[in-house]
């Protein structure tokens, strides 16, 4: 570093920068005050489990601290990869995100014929009527789905009328994503088309007017302004959608998981959970997390960088 | 000039409108199945009559479900949870919000990266319950009310609004004032984000209220502390043992279960239902803050 002339010195001394910073930290000390809870409440309770991670490389049984228990290189991680069970996990968890991945156009569609509602007050109960489903919790969804879908249940009891045979709904394996699925899409449909209903709102009603005046369709005047509108929107939903494919709901899965469906809904958060909390293997449980978050990084990473390429529209 | 429409355009509009009141009943109607199967004679319900309003009105489900102690219990830590647990919620997230979105604030976009990297990447189920545990806080009030005290997803709506919706100039009025940053939050800032605040407020309650996965992970053995939802999982638990076994449904005690079931969904889902059309106006203002970049 150069030394500072004499006069840069004197108007810039150490001490004045000093206590410039000092008088910054006191005028704006609450500010600094607002922020450090929050602060520490991530560095523990977020950043601390990454530091755990380390145990998917080590054997880690709760007897032992983390730093006292022995490395084992990548021990966890051959045994889930050379496990019997390992294909069918895979499976099953893509399978079910993939499936859900499918009704993503959904709440687009519902949103752009809302859009099209001109009466305000029948838009409004629409609305109103189809968030509801959203606030019932995920306990709620599965008892619901077992008093429907029970074998004496209404749904049942409709198959008979009809002359048809009985389904055990919530045991048969092949039954199983279909619930999953679309109870999700009941939930979450009209929550959904908020976003894009609101990302509708911006469209210049000149354009409407210009291309109703030129005989464009109602369809048409959908397909070529309202779409291309909401488009950026539509890009970043499909990102973070795909960047959580290997995350399914876990919670509902674990409410829906039996013995007898487990073909099919065993995914990698239930075996987490089971194999982690419930037998105690801390270690490996951990190495299978920490698997699927990685892949759910790099899908995120890629789907961003491929998104941004094509229609200048990512996440960060 | 109001360019008159075709009749295919009257057409589809007319299926438009159609689909849209299928949807809303769709929405609506298991809903209103358990609520009417939740006040009538559950041998009837259990017959598949009870289709479109209550038959052999009865409130026996609700008078059953106030004397089980499971539900009593599980009803009074929820509300404890609701109400502690929201306050957290919002002294976690809306000042460091603020100071997040002040310009004076060094280094607050490294600390904005560092806080949404955790929504793209985290520690996993595992690591979390180790460091729990070492806290001490399993089977404790603390495991359920410190987790996910500030979700980053409210924190960046938060900060967008603080951005974008409180005009810079008033603020920096109120600090040539001489009011500190903390006048200046609580006595302008603060008073002009109620439409923000209820916004948060209604996120955070409906993820404390619906919760239960908080009490399945890290309450283990206190029973004690769990919550309404906790307790309803017990109920689909029983449910998915009786569906393996092929439980028998025509003793006197699967009845009063059956009747709990309906009676206990509509007491979990009641105090939401109502209060969301009130707030309702504040979701879409609360998405759009949501959807401008972190």
């Amino acid at each position: 570093m150069k030394t500072p002339s004499p006069r840069t010195a004197q108007t810039l001394s150490p001490s004045t920068k000093g206590q410039k910073l000092l008088q910054h930290f006191k005028t704006y000390f609450w500010l600094y005050l607002f922020i450090l809870p929050t602060l520490i409440w991530y560095a523990v309770f977020l950043y601390g489990p990454m530091g755990g991670i380390i145990i998917a490389f080590k054997r880690y049984t709760g007897a032992k601290s983390i730093w006292a228990s022995k490395w084992v290189g990548l021990k966890w991680f051959k045994s889930f990869f050379s496990s019997y069970y390992f294909t069918t996990i895979l499976r099953n968890t893509l399978t079910l995100s993939l499936y859900s991945l499918c009704t993503f156009p959904l709440p687009i569609i519902f949103a752009l014929m809302i859009n099209e509602v001109t009466h305000t007050k029948f838009k409004k109960s629409i609305q109103t009527i189809m968030y509801a489903p959203h606030f019932v919790s995920t306990v709620v969804i599965v008892s619901m789905l077992q008093l429907f879908f029970a074998n004496n249940g209404l749904v049942n009891q409709l198959l008979q009328s009809l002359g048809l045979e009985e389904v055990a709904f919530m045991t048969d394996p092949a039954a199983f994503p279909h619930l999953y699925v679309w109870s999700d899409v009941w939930q979450n449909l009209g929550w959904g088309c908020i976003v894009y209903v609101s990302a509708l709102s911006s469209v210049d009603p000149g354009l409407h007017e210009a291309a109703t005046l030129d005989g464009a369709s109602r369809l048409q005047r959908i397909w070529h302004i309202n779409i291309p509108t909401i488009l950026p929107t539509i890009m970043v939903m499909l990102i973070m959608r795909v960047g959580g494919i290997m995350a399914n709901n876990t919670n509902k899965v674990l409410l829906m998981l039996n013995d007898l469906n487990a073909d099919t809904a065993e995914v990698i958060g239930t075996f987490v959970y089971y194999r982690g909390l419930i037998d105690g293997n801390y270690s490996y449980a951990t190495a299978v997390g920490l698997f699927s978050n990685v892949i759910n990084l790099i899908l995120l990473l890629t789907v961003n960088k491929i998104s941004d390429k094509l229609t200048k529209n990512s996440l960060f | 000039m109001k360019v008159k429409e075709s009749i295919s355009d009257r057409v589809v509009l007319g299926i438009i409108y159609t689909i849209l009141v299928i949807a809303a009943l769709v929405c609506l109607y298991p809903l209103w199945l358990v609520l009417i199967s939740s006040f009538s004679d559950p041998n009837t319900v259990a017959l598949g009559k009870v289709l479109l309003y209550p038959i052999n009105l009865t409130i026996s489900a609700y008078t059953e479900a106030f004397r089980t102690n499971e539900i009593m219990i599980g009803y009074r830590n929820s509300l404890f949870y609701l109400v502690v647990g929201t306050i957290i919620n919002l002294l976690f997230t809306i000042p460091a919000a603020y100071s997040l979105s002040h310009p004076k604030v060094k280094g607050r976009s490294v600390i904005m990266k560092l806080l949404v990297f955790t929504m793209y990447f985290s520690g996993g189920l595992i690591p979390t319950f180790i460091l729990k545990k070492e806290l001490g806080l399993i089977n404790t009030v603390w495991a359920v009310l410190l987790s996910g005290a500030c979700s980053t997803t409210n924190l960046i709506i938060a900060r967008s609004f603080f951005v974008s919706g409180v005009p810079r100039e008033l603020e920096e009025a109120s600090e040539i004032d001489g009011c500190s940053p903390l006048q200046t939050f609580l006595q302008i800032v603060l008073p002009l984000s109620k439409a923000m605040l209820s916004v948060i407020m209604l996120y955070y309650a409906v993820s404390r209220w619906n919760d239960f996965t908080n009490s399945l992970y890290y309450q283990p053995s206190a029973d004690h502390l769990h919550s309404l939802q906790m307790v309803l999982r017990g109920f689909v638990d029983r449910a998915n043992m009786e569906a393996l076994h092929g439980g028998a449904n025509a003793d006197h005690w699967a009845e009063v279960v059956l009747q709990l079931r309906y009676s206990s969904i509509v007491i979990a889902s009641v105090p939401l239902l109502v209060i969301y059309p009130f707030i309702q106006k504040y979701f879409e203002k609360g998405v759009m803050l949501g959807s401008v970049k972190g």
